[in-house]
């Protein structure tokens, strides 16, 4: 499924219906999430690729190596490369990016391992890196994925015009070159006729004359302009409407479930750890006991889905048992109540937080179910996806429905988890325990010894309960028939690369049949 | 702003069939229906104006036509006390909780026995949530109106009683928040204000003050010119007086009638704003937000019968509400002959 | 002098309009920030705070910000920074067609169902059709937008759902006037409604002014009078309340391209508010208003041109 059968064709154009529209296209600035991903795609080319089974190579990068400490590492980017604006894309421009995402107030929180002024042009084409610490996995930051914008090299031609100007008229190295956005409308490209990519036949890449994302939130309006074939593939992971999509024979589908790389997509309810009710140990505990998993995945999730116990679920290679505390009303209960006789005998009254989807509008009034009968008083608040984010970060809220963490290596969630980056924590859980763990799996180069990082990651996130874990989260990504080639990305050196994770797919390699 | 029209412009032909433009609410949720700018106002009143009978003769005949209501002004009036009713009573009614998961309901939601409207997407019970939804409207409905006949009614009493400076300022104020499309307004202070119910009411009231102000300004203006005023102005009385009988004998039917096509008005654009997803948030049903639910199953190619409920559910019961008290509002404007073109 | 009054109070109400417009979206300071900065933490919020002069009073914003508008100068959207003027530019296309459109269908529908029901005023047909207008004025048109969908394009599917793709006006007219037509309709049932009573009403007055009774004497076809001789006259109160419509027609069309996920000025401005941001949002805001008050000014001069008194006085 989505691997072309026969030739490819040149020509024709496609229309991806995205979940979301992004903020901006600047790297350094934006941030990209499934859709931004996409996006960032189509415009610009990321360093590394990973392939199927996890391992991380160059792409726009000829090479990418550390030295024997992963304190320094060297990048060389590939000869006779131009940005779309004819700008030659070498080491020196390498070495600007690379000093804006460092500069920058937002990548630059990923980037504390850097050595202040460790960035230096060495050869023509070649930079070099210096840490303060080893980073074994530096490399998978370059790969693109969520929270790895470093990755994607801009024009630095683009970037001197000026404060905006990046970011709402991308320049890169991709397949596609910028035409036009109305944000909310479209984000349309065409073909970059000076790509530097051939398939394997001796075709020049991309097949496709022109490529569009059209951001269409409501997703049964995504799905019935799929079917009216207004557009030509869109991503989801609303469990009725992958039911929907399953049903419709009409469409091609495929769901990222498979996925034996990093780690995918949970559910789950995220705590405000730092909010004056939530802060209390006993009331988190409450809320893990009295949330009922399996019947959530079952009638929520319709079965799609399964429950986790961590951020790691099968068929992670992370994945461990936890000490998570499972459903049990009677020990939730028996926390409230001890809560409630030392707060003056009224009942813990939380929000709780979620989009102002039909799915979401559900999954809520179940929560709110299974928190009611434990003694919580909860009440639902609906808000807008654009509003989303922000309503986590200035952190007014006790329970926020979220979905997260989809990656192909959980160092790139060193951000999310760690209280090294200030507000991204979302949680607010600083956890030195978890800090060390984190900066373990981060230096160490030995596998099982990551792997154990992580678990332990995971079992502390159970006791520690900044997550209330519900089920991993599927992603479906469907198309018409026509569209041909859309989960076959292939890195320039051979070597099929990974596909699906978190409804992202690669635009480059995608034809459409007469 | 000369609005001292002549007298007896406007009048009985208007009530035979025309004059919609300032009778009846839900169009556009705006003020494309009740009334606008004087020129327009103007334009439209002596475009037809006809010498008629002095407006001695029409309250004689007014008192006739409260007798001669037809039987539809008092479906209509049942209609509107039944809402009133619901909304008052949801909570005793045999009736689910809104926001209950009915689980059983979220495979097949179609209408069944369990629950006659059948579900929603999420479960929920639709007779529940229409019946809850009216609420929402009818608080947002009547409160907001009450406070701008208030605010506009005392204002407009002021300005059409004294005129001069503060009628000029007055004037302009409201002229000023005219000169927006009403639901752009709306959407305008929605940005400032905040969706709750509280909020919501006032961010009505804010848009629908200026509209009850020229009403009530120009029927007073008009009633201070009758003789009865006149000679009580010429006898020395006091001009609080004056505005007392003003108010109970001319200016009161005006704001009332008024104020039923402005519950209609502001209910519609309640609505509106639930509609595009800026009302009262989610999960407190609204007519307006069942309504895109509704628009946004039946969309989908696998729409049912529940989705049909769905969108009808909630259309049916806000179309009967507003045509309800529109029809109420009309008779009563030809019962108290209140004049159509009067803003 | 008269017209120099006007002019004065025009620009005494622009300015206002522009205050309250102002006003009401400047709350939340250091918001516009928070929107632009997202993750990028406190350090990115005082910087955009300084950027985009939120750290000033009020009146010193407000005049920075109407300078700016004077000079044309609508900054750029929060996120992403596309400039304001080149989001509106995408979405007042579609916006206006669909007020033009709507007004084109209304009134090829409403001037023949008004002059049929003025002829057999009282009759079957004129009873039907006045009643129903009278229902259809309380039909909100987010309940006429979703019914459209649901009848000609689910069930009938006669004509393109939501989210479909609309062609530019000028490079395929059919299709664009195709795929726009239920957008359209949804706006146009309301007017139709509208013109239909007015128009009615008037054209029976009209049917008895001497001059008709002439054109009958004189043995003219019921159809040349109707035309030549009545509709004229019996448009000015349609003209009128049309201009008094706009604002009506605006508040559609921001129903109507969210049922139709059209990206026009009205989507525009729902998304701005619902992402709170605040620079679009006052954008829109004050060149709605600004082309609301040319049009009832151009509707007020139409009039005056036509001059009503004149009719009047023949009519006395």
């Amino acid at each position: 499924m989505g691997v072309g059968k026969g030739k490819p064709v040149m020509g024709g154009s496609v229309t991806f219906g995205t979940e979301a529209e992004e903020s901006g296209m600047d790297p350094t600035n934006a941030h990209f999430d499934s859709t931004g991903v996409m996006y960032a795609r189509a415009v610009y080319d990321p360093l590394a690729i990973v392939l199927q089974d996890g391992t991380v190579v160059p792409y726009l990068a000829e090479s990418i190596t550390p030295n024997s400490s992963y304190t320094l590492w060297t990048i060389t980017v590939r000869p006779n490369i131009v940005f779309h604006d004819g700008t030659l894309c070498d080491g020196a421009a390498l070495k600007y990016c690379m000093e804006a995402f460092y500069s920058s107030l937002l990548t630059g929180n990923s980037l504390t391992y850097w050595k202040k002024g460790g960035l230096k042009q060495v050869g023509p084409r070649s930079i070099t890196v210096e840490m303060e610490h080893p980073w074994v996995p530096f490399a998978a930051w370059l790969a693109g994925y969520i929270g790895g914008q470093i990755a994607y090299i801009f024009s630095p031609t683009q970037m001197r015009k000026g404060e905006a100007v990046l970011n709402s008229h991308p320049v890169g190295t991709g397949p596609f070159v910028y035409q036009d956005w109305v944000p909310g409308s479209h984000f349309s490209l065409t073909r970059n006729p000076h790509y530097w990519r051939k398939d394997t036949y001796g075709n020049q890449l991309p097949y496709l004359d022109s490529w569009t994302f059209k951001p269409i939130v409501d997703v049964s309006t995504r799905l019935a302009a799929l079917q009216s074939q207004e557009i030509d593939l869109m991503h989801t992971d609303d469990d009725p409407t992958i039911l929907e999509v399953d049903a419709d024979s009409s469409l091609v589908s495929l769901r990222d479930d498979e996925l034996l790389v990093g780690e995918p997509d949970c559910d789950f309810g995220m705590i405000n750890c730092q909010s004056p009710l939530m802060k209390d140990i006993r009331l988190r505990q409450a809320a893990a006991y009295a949330f009922n998993q399996a019947e959530y995945c079952k009638l929520i999730g319709k079965n799609i889905v399964y429950p986790t116990n961590g951020p790691f679920p099968h068929p992670s290679p992370y994945a461990s048992a936890t000490p998570y505390p499972g459903y049990d009303l009677a020990k939730a209960k028996a926390l409230v109540n001890s809560w409630t006789h030392s707060n003056g005998g009224k009942a813990p009254s939380i929000t709780y937080t979620t989009t102002n989807s039909t799915t979401a509008a559900t999954s809520a009034a179940f929560v709110q179910q299974l928190y009611q009968a434990a003694g919580f008083q909860v009440q639902i608040k609906q808000v807008q996806q654009a509003e989303l984010i922000n309503d986590a970060l200035l952190g007014g809220y006790d329970v926020f429905s979220w979905r997260q963490f989809a990656n192909i290596d959980p160092d790139l969630n060193y951000v999310f988890w760690t209280s090294a980056a200030g507000p991204i924590n979302f949680a607010r859980n600083y956890d030195p325990y978890i800090d060390a763990q984190m900066n373990i799996g981060r230096q160490s180069t030995d596998t099982p010894t990551r792997v154990q990082a992580y678990q332990n990651v995971a079992k502390q996130m159970a006791k520690d309960l900044p997550y209330i874990w519900a089920c991993r989260d599927v992603w479906c990504v469907a198309g018409s028939k026509q569209v041909q080639n859309w989960n076959n990305p292939t890195s320039p050196t051979g070597g099929r690369g990974l596909s699906m994770l978190s409804g992202i797919i690669w635009p480059t390699e995608v034809w459409k049949s007469a | 702003m000369a609005d001292e029209r002549d007298p007896g412009l406007a009048g009985d032909d208007l009530r035979s069939g025309g004059g919609v433009e300032v009778g009846v609410a839900g169009y556009g949720a705006s003020t494309a229906v009740l009334g606008q700018e004087p020129p327009e106002a103007r334009g439209v009143a002596t475009a037809r104006g006809r010498a008629l009978p002095a407006a001695d003769r029409a309250t004689a005949v007014a008192r006739r036509r409260w007798r001669q209501l037809s039987w539809g002004f008092w479906v209509a009036t049942g209609v509107v006390v039944l809402w009133i009713l619901v909304a008052l009573l949801a909570g005793v009614l045999p009736i689910d909780n809104p926001n209950n998961i009915d689980f059983s309901c979220l495979a097949s939601s179609s209408p069944s026995g369990a629950h006659l409207l059948g579900c929603d997407p999420a479960g929920r019970d639709t007779l529940a949530r229409v019946l809850y939804g009216s609420r929402v409207s009818l608080i947002i409905g009547f409160a907001s109106i009450a406070i701008g006949i208030v605010v506009g009614g005392v204002l407009g009493l002021l300005a059409g009683y004294f005129r001069g400076a503060i009628d000029e300022v007055l004037g302009v104020v409201s002229n000023v928040f005219l000169s927006f499309p009403s639901l752009v307004l709306g959407l305008v202070i929605v940005t400032y204000i905040g969706r709750s119910l509280f909020d919501i009411t006032l961010v009505i009231a804010i848009v629908a003050w200026p509209l009850l102000f020229r009403v009530v300004r120009a029927a007073t203006i008009e009633s201070a010119q009758r003789d009865y005023v006149l000679a009580a102005k010429a006898l020395g009385a006091r001009p609080s007086r004056i505005l007392r009988t003003v108010l109970l004998s001319d200016v009161v039917p005006v704001a009332i009638t008024y104020g039923l096509i402005g519950v209609a008005l502001a209910i519609v654009g309640e609505g509106a704003l639930s509609f595009l997803g800026l009302s009262v948030p989610p999960p407190t049903a609204t007519w307006g937000n069942m309504i895109a639910e509704g628009a946004n199953s039946v969309s989908s190619v696998a729409s049912s019968g529940a989705s049909l409920s769905l969108l009808l559910s909630p259309s049916i019961a806000m179309f009967s509400f507003i045509l309800a008290i529109n029809f109420m509002g009309d008779r009563l404007r030809s019962v108290l002959d209140v004049r159509q073109g009067v803003i | 002098m008269v017209a120099l009054r006007r002019v004065g109070e025009g620009l005494v109400t622009l300015f206002l309009v522009a205050l309250v417009t102002y006003f009401f979206t400047s709350k939340m300071p250091g918001n516009e920030a928070a929107v632009i900065c997202g993750p990028s933490g406190p350090a990115c919020i005082r910087h955009e705070t300084a950027l985009l002069y939120l750290n000033h009073p009020f009146f010193a914003r407000f005049f920075h910000w109407l300078g700016e508008l004077f000079q044309g100068h609508l900054g750029l959207t929060l996120a992403p920074p596309i400039p304001i003027s080149t989001v509106l530019l995408a979405a007042y296309p579609i916006t206006l067609e669909l007020i033009i459109y709507s007004q084109v269908i209304a009134i090829v529908v409403a001037i023949p169902a008004a002059m049929y029901g003025a002829l057999r005023a009282n009759r079957m047909f004129d009873k039907v059709s006045t009643a129903a207008s009278f229902a259809t004025l309380s039909l909100p048109n987010f309940i006429v937008g979703p019914l459209l969908v649901l009848i000609f394009a689910v069930k009938l599917a006669w004509f393109p759902g939501p989210a479909s793709n609309v062609p530019s006006l000028w490079s395929d007219p059919g299709q664009n006037l195709y795929v726009m037509f239920l957008p359209s309709l949804t706006l146009a049932v309301g007017s139709i409604a509208v013109y239909q009573r007015l128009l009615r009403a008037d054209m029976i007055a009209t049917l008895e002014e001497d001059y008709i009774l002439m054109a009958r004497a004189k043995g003219l076809s019921t159809a040349r009078i109707l035309f030549r001789h009545a509709l004229r006259p019996s448009t000015f109160s349609t003209m009128t309340v049309g201009g008094v419509q706009i604002g009506g027609l605006i508040a559609g069309a921001i129903i109507a391209e969210t049922v139709f996920s059209l990206h026009g000025l009205g989507s525009v401005l729902t998304a701005a508010v619902a992402a709170k941001d605040l620079p679009t949002v006052q954008a829109v805001t004050i060149i709605v208003a600004v082309f609301y008050i040319l049009c009832n000014l151009l509707i007020d001069f139409l009039y005056t041109l036509i001059d009503p008194r004149g009719r009047r006085g023949r009519r006395a």
